[in-house]
């Protein structure tokens, strides 16, 4: 690392210490706007809950599946703007913040519980959210970590280790105060990186019309292993049907990174409680400006830039190096579950394009066998000076060589991100990049690691030991468990495009579980009690299980499937149900058991209903269920 | 060589494209409307017994 890149890595650091004191100083959280009668600027609340929404695992996780999938996942962009900001702010927003401060409710689990008048509620939700929020959490250090082990060139375990140290500590050390200014520079950082990531990708591959167009020319180089599930090239959607595995891709993408995460947004704890810190209506209504642009600029950019990737490495990538070895029979890992492992044999380059004599750059030669057919193959030239031209002509996927331990090495998707940032673009880039995945993962971990600890200390442990007892040390100690567990999931979990997935499952899983009553609770006031309690039991256990038995690369990781019943999922060998994203099951069945139960249980108290609703009709919906 | 728009043959491709910046001046629109039309609202006494539990809360953290 040069000093230049130390110096301005820690002016970031230290602005955001800097801001954090100010924030500590004047008090700036969002409480004390409001204490204090006035409101927080739009643009402020905007990119602070921009900024949280948006981590590395949306840039580098779900920018390296565009890089493999293509342009079809511009549909989860568009859910992230549409679902994920407008209906969000527009729509739930301020009917959030209405309830929530009539409730005096302070956590998601805490407004969801004191809608329904239900302690179980608020516990379950709490202990739900613990337990599972660390997935999503290690998909945001696992993002970062790839950067840094890019960037740095060093292996993948202590860069993790490194990041989650970082991270962590500045999130322990202060970060949860919910200061919102801090939120709005890194949230200002990572607008200025992917400002300029699009603008230089579409630079470097010829324009607009140029880059769409030789991607789309590109077709032929889909790794067969893709072609195989339905890619139809990266400005493609993927084939569609069903019963067949070659329609495998086209639910992948639609169910689990579409509406998964598109939809899944809309009940994500740690953001649901960003709309009751706002004084009012119109504060929300002016942020959605912001929030849209911000968005479309983060997640639009990632996915843009991300397949565009594929144009760069095929066409224009020339690698300029000393070669320290060639591995003249590798086996490439190319999908790798935990009972199922395919490879890939071919020769691979070992290039060293720094001059420290360690290689830093791997890329295939060529395929071996059968093989040849389906990678691409290098060009070499030897430069008089005794280094040498190599012109990978590989696509992002094949072009993402990294290692991965014991002398194995894996085409990893989480990889493309940082190896197109690094290769592509110049240095500085790269360090500018390096702050904005920085920002946008201590952005988003300081929210999660937050939520988790509320989610024991607040909703669980003050639930059960009484209101009056401080819960402060149960909250720090679930944090640091919290942070322990992402770091293990990260550690075991790399590759596969694991990032996207673990978002996808914590977002699904809060979605089918919550999605149902908390709307539900906002707009009608014949849910019941017991309906929302069946609901939320619906939505967790349906998710549950349809990860444990069925979706299939989830059930081989958790192995209960195969102990249980010797086949790693029940339907693995039935087309394209082991790729369904359970949300697809859950999410509609917890919300007809919300309408079907709320039909034939208690209605609630006129007392409940005005607290919730206010003393008149303000809320138009029939005292009948949802309809 | 490719028909479409911007490029992109697919028009299921080239829609999700337009409609992710449509959807983004959606939210430019609505915001510059509704922030015009909507009333400074006074915080209720609810928002303020919200805002001083949401300090014990915070400092409990």
């Amino acid at each position: 690392m040069k000093l230049w890149e130390i110096i301005a890595v820690l002016v970031y650091l230290l602005m955001v210490v800097y801001l954090g004191y100010l924030g500590w100083k004047r008090t700036k959280s969002a409480s004390d706007y409001m204490l204090a009668g006035r409101k927080a600027h739009p643009v402020i609340m905007a990119l602070s809950y921009g900024s949280t929404f948006i981590s590395t695992s949306a840039i580098v996780g779900f920018g390296g599946v565009a890089a493999m999938f293509g342009m079809s996942l511009l549909w989860l962009t568009f859910c992230n703007v549409f679902v994920g900001i407008f209906i969000a702010f527009a729509v739930l927003g301020g009917r959030t913040r209405k309830i929530g401060h009539a409730l005096d409710a302070h956590t998601f689990p805490e407004l969801l519980g004191r809608r329904y008048e239900s302690r179980f509620i608020q516990i379950f939700a709490g202990s739900v959210i613990f337990l599972l929020m660390p997935v999503y959490t290690a998909a945001v250090l696992i993002g970062g970590s790839e950067f840094i082990a890019t960037h740095f060139g060093t292996p993948y375990e202590p860069a993790l280790l490194v990041f989650a140290v970082l991270t962590a500590g500045y999130v322990m050390a202060g970060g949860l105060k919910g200061v919102m200014y801090t939120d709005a520079f890194q949230g200002g950082i990572m607008f200025t990186g992917m400002t300029v990531l699009l603008i230089a990708s579409y630079g470097l591959v010829g324009g607009v019309m140029t880059g769409h167009q030789d991607l789309t020319a590109m077709s032929g180089q889909v790794f067969a292993g893709h072609t195989a599930i339905g890619h139809q090239g990266w400005t493609s959607m993927p084939a569609f049907g069903w019963g067949a595995a070659k329609y495998n891709l086209w639910w992948i993408v639609v169910t689990t990174i579409v509406l998964g995460v598109g939809i899944g947004v809309l009940a994500q704890p740690q953001l649901v409680v960003r709309f009751m810190t706002v004084k009012s209506d119109r504060e929300l209504n002016r942020a959605v400006l912001v929030g849209g642009v911000f968005i479309l600029m983060m997640t639009g950019v990632a996915f843009t830039v991300g397949a565009l990737s594929n144009v760069y490495f095929f066409k224009h990538e020339v690698i300029r190096g000393q070669l320290i070895a060639t591995s003249e029979k590798a086996n490439v890992i190319a999908k790798q579950e935990r009972f199922e492992t395919r490879t890939v044999p071919c020769q691979l380059l070992h290039i060293d394009t720094t001059g420290n004599g360690v290689p830093d750059t791997h890329v295939v030669l060529k395929g071996l066998g059968k093989a040849e057919a389906i990678l691409p193959k290098a060009e070499v030239i030897n430069l008089p000076d005794g280094r040498v031209e190599v012109r990978p002509k590989a696509s992002s996927f094949l072009r993402a060589v990294v290692s991965a331990g014991q002398g194995q090495w894996m085409f990893n998707p989480d990889s493309i991100i940082p190896i197109y940032v690094t290769r592509a673009l110049p240095r500085w880039f790269s360090v500018l990049f390096l702050l904005t995945l920085l920002a946008a993962a201590m952005s988003t971990l300081s929210s999660q690691i937050h939520t988790m600890g509320t989610g024991i200390g607040h909703d669980v442990y003050k639930q059960l030991a009484g209101a009056q007892t401080r819960s402060i040390t149960v909250t720090r100690i679930g944090m640091v468990v919290g942070i322990i567990f992402a770091l293990a999931i990260g550690y075991y979990a790399r590759g596969g495009y694991v990032i996207a997935r673990a978002t996808a499952i914590f977002f699904g899983l809060c979605a089918s579980a919550f999605l149902p009553a908390f709307v539900g609770g906002l707009y009608f006031r014949g849910v019941t009690r017991t309906a929302a309690k069946a609901s939320i039991v619906t939505g967790v256990l349906v998710n549950g299980l349809w990860v444990v038995f069925i979706k299939d690369a989830e059930a081989q990781a958790l192995g209960i499937c195969k102990a249980l019943f010797g086949v790693q999922s029940l339907l693995f060998n039935v087309p394209n149900w082991p790729v369904v994203d359970p949300l697809i099951v859950a999410l509609p069945l917890s919300a007809v058991v919300l309408v079907a139960v709320s039909l034939f249980t208690r209605k609630p108290s006129d007392k409940l209903l005005a607290s919730v609703f206010g003393g008149g009709h303000e809320i138009a919906a029939p005292t009948a269920p949802l309809p | 060589m490719t028909t479409g728009v911007l490029g992109i043959p697919d028009p299921w491709i080239w829609m999700a494209y337009l409609l992710c910046l449509a959807a983004t001046l959606l939210c430019v629109v609505h915001s510059v409307l509704a922030g015009r039309k909507a009333d400074e609202a006074e915080p209720t006494p609810a928002d303020a017994t919200w805002a001083k539990h949401e300090k014990q809360v915070e400092e409990e953290e």
